[in-house]
């Protein structure tokens, strides 16, 4: 049986939150993904206020902790990204978020 | 003990800015899917116009043209709404985005036909016409309050409604008149007022 200390350190355990999303842009990009059904790259971009480059480089992360997927093709001839949120990452943002809840004592 | 108290108080600090920004970046993204300002300004600006202009057809002694004047105008603004809609529609998607295009478009052609029965078969007066449509962007803007969860809009429907009545009881004269008044201090006005609230979040 744990000690009363043991379980309020584990309660306050950082190594519990998920790594992927402990990134400030990756946790906005899953945040900002979970408030629609789809965003094209662009526009999720602006919403989390990044750069082309950045964007790339954490969209990839996400992607290949299934996270997210990624859609790519052509509408009237232009080239069109649209991401959305897996389930997997959908349950992810959820525990996230539970963690973060039990860190500050409340109940979501 | 100190020390260990001044971690935790770090970590929940840490966890509520965290969340925090979750929300705000979630809120953000709401708003970017309902943003009307555009709809608003763009509405608001035909509708007045046509106001304008159907006085100036009067003034012409040209009443014919008023009710095609006003189908036309209508067809355009209905023709660019969608092409507008459609384009957010692939940027960013929301079920109830989705659900306030197709309440508007509903409004938007009852306001067509609406024109037409005045126009082509003469079955209203103008008044008439320019009544019912009034309760129905009364209906729009009640039913996107309720979707859209916004007190404003619930607001905004009001003063149409009120207008819908106002307007037959004005006349054929003074009822375009008001219909332009309810346009410019509950569209259009609006319209400028959200408009530059996006701008400024954006810029934040």
């Amino acid at each position: 049986m744990p000690h009363e200390s043991d379980e309020e350190s584990s309660t306050f355990d950082h190594r519990r939150l998920d790594t992927v999303l402990h990134s400030r842009l990756r946790l906005a990009i899953v945040a900002a993904l979970a408030s629609c059904e789809f965003m094209d790259f662009t526009t999720l971009r602006d919403v989390v206020k990044a750069t082309d480059g950045n964007m790339t480089t954490h969209l990839t992360k996400l992607e290949e902790a299934e996270y997210i997927s990624i859609q790519k093709e052509f509408v009237e001839k232009k080239p069109r990204t649209s991401i959305r949120l897996t389930a997997k990452g959908k349950e992810a943002l959820s525990t996230y978020l539970t963690i973060l809840d039990g860190f500050i004592g409340t109940r979501r | 003990m100190k020390e260990k108290q001044g971690d935790l108080d770090r970590v929940k600090l840490s966890a509520q800015q965290s969340l925090a920004y979750i929300r705000s970046v979630m809120e953000e993204t709401r708003n970017l899917a309902m943003d009307y300002s555009f709809y608003f300004i763009m509405f608001g600006t035909i509708v007045l116009f046509g106001t304008m202009v159907s006085y100036l057809l009067v003034a012409l002694s040209r009443w014919t043209l008023i009710p095609w004047m006003w189908v036309l105008v209508m067809a355009v603004g209905m023709a660019v709404a969608m092409l507008r809609s459609r384009r957010m529609s692939r940027q960013v998607n929301l079920l109830i985005r989705r659900m306030l295009v197709v309440t508007w478009s509903m409004v938007l052609v009852m306001v067509v036909v609406l024109c037409l029965s005045f126009g082509l078969i003469g079955l209203l007066s103008l008044s008439i016409a320019l009544a019912i449509t009034s309760a129905s962007i009364g209906m729009g803007y009640a039913m996107s309050a309720v979707l859209g969860g916004s007190i404003t809009l619930g607001l905004l429907s009001l003063p149409w409604w009120i207008g819908s009545v106002l307007i037959p009881l004005a006349g054929d004269w003074y009822g375009p008149a008001i219909m332009g008044a309810l346009t410019l201090f509950f569209e259009l006005i609006p319209g400028i007022i959200m408009k530059r609230r996006s701008i400024d979040a954006t810029r934040k």
